[in-house]
């Protein structure tokens, strides 16, 4: 385990990429892990016999397992000072099993706004195989130096 | 006879804004639940999974990740035992048997930090409910449901947007005469 190093308003540049990006392999071991770590039963999430009845090649994952990446690479980013505040995300293609996710970042506005010293973000996870499937953006707040 | 798209909308928009009950979860905000959900997205940050490093932050106890909040809102799908009926904010709207759901996409504003022992409760509202086309369905009804968190103590902590759309078969399209 590692603290995560904390990052103040003052040291975000517009336009930087977060440095907290990496992929994620779709393996059957990771299917398990967002059954148990969502909850969500859905047999398309994870019964290949079920999946090709449906007319799907393959299980694909969950929206929360989406949230839960994308939610990493913002919380390792932020800090613990920082504070997620709002968040949208679009669902545009699946990721299946045997897929690789990459989960990557940038900054495209820093501003203040009344007490709260604000970042806006870019996040969204890429597919290897069909390109980008779930773009999204959210706002953080961020501590100040001193 | 399938009910027509139209009649669902017509019928959903008396419901708009209606909320169901402020109903609390069965269980609190607990350890094992995070420490899975963060196995998942193989985040080891000790803020989440390490009970004694977080009693040593301002927080003083494990705090939840900003999206496992779902996970503690209430069952999910397929969860044992089954929710009653009545916790589905669109179980007043008739649908049709080959009705599939796929989902666009979620909003969430978060104005709390959840920690473990705080006990959730939430409350459904229908938010929108309108048609639009999609591939195979040219009158898909597309919906979102906003579910409002509040904790132990009555304080709001994050509100879910949740989109998706309702598209009927192929088969009902046509026995519709919408093909």
């Amino acid at each position: 385990m590692k603290v995560r190093k904390q990052l103040y308003w003052e040291d975000v540049q517009d336009g930087q990429k977060l440095p907290t990006g990496y992929t994620m392999p779709i393996t059957w071991t990771k299917i398990v892990h967002t059954v148990s770590g969502t909850r969500d039963f859905n047999p398309q999430h994870h019964d290949p016999d079920y999946c090709l009845e449906m007319g799907y090649e393959r299980p694909f994952v969950m929206l929360n397992f989406y949230q839960g990446l994308l939610g990493r690479l913002i919380s390792d980013w932020i800090g613990e000072e920082g504070f997620l505040s709002r968040f949208r995300m679009e669902m545009r293609k699946m990721n299946m099993l045997y897929d690789t996710m990459t989960i990557k970042g940038k900054v495209t506005r820093k501003y203040v706004q009344g007490p709260e010293h604000l970042v806006d973000l870019d996040v969204w996870i890429e597919n290897d195989k069909v390109g980008l499937t779930t773009p999204a953006n959210c706002t953080v707040i961020l501590p100040v130096k001193g | 006879m399938a009910v027509k798209p139209e009649a669902m909308v017509e019928i959903a928009r008396k419901s708009i804004g209606l909320e169901t009950e402020l109903t609390p979860a069965a269980y609190p905000v607990e350890y094992e639940p995070i420490r899975r959900w963060c196995q998942m997205v193989e985040d080891d940050n000790p803020l989440f999974i390490d009970p004694a490093y977080a009693r040593k932050t301002k927080y003083g106890e494990v705090v939840c990740p900003s999206f496992a909040l779902s996970i503690f809102g209430g069952p999910s799908p397929g969860y044992f035992p089954p929710p009653p009926p009545a916790a589905n904010v669109l179980s007043g709207i008739p649908t049709t048997p080959g009705t599939s759901v796929v989902f666009l996409g979620s909003d969430w504003s978060f104005y709390k930090v959840v920690k473990v022992g705080d006990h959730l409760s939430v409350k459904s509202r229908l938010a929108e409910y309108y048609l639009k086309a999609l591939r195979f369905d040219p009158k898909a009804r597309w919906v979102r449901i906003e579910r409002i968190y509040y904790n132990q103590n009555g304080e709001k902590v994050a509100v879910n947007s949740m989109h998706h759309a309702l598209r009927r078969s192929p088969e009902e399209v046509k026995e519709a005469g919408d093909a």
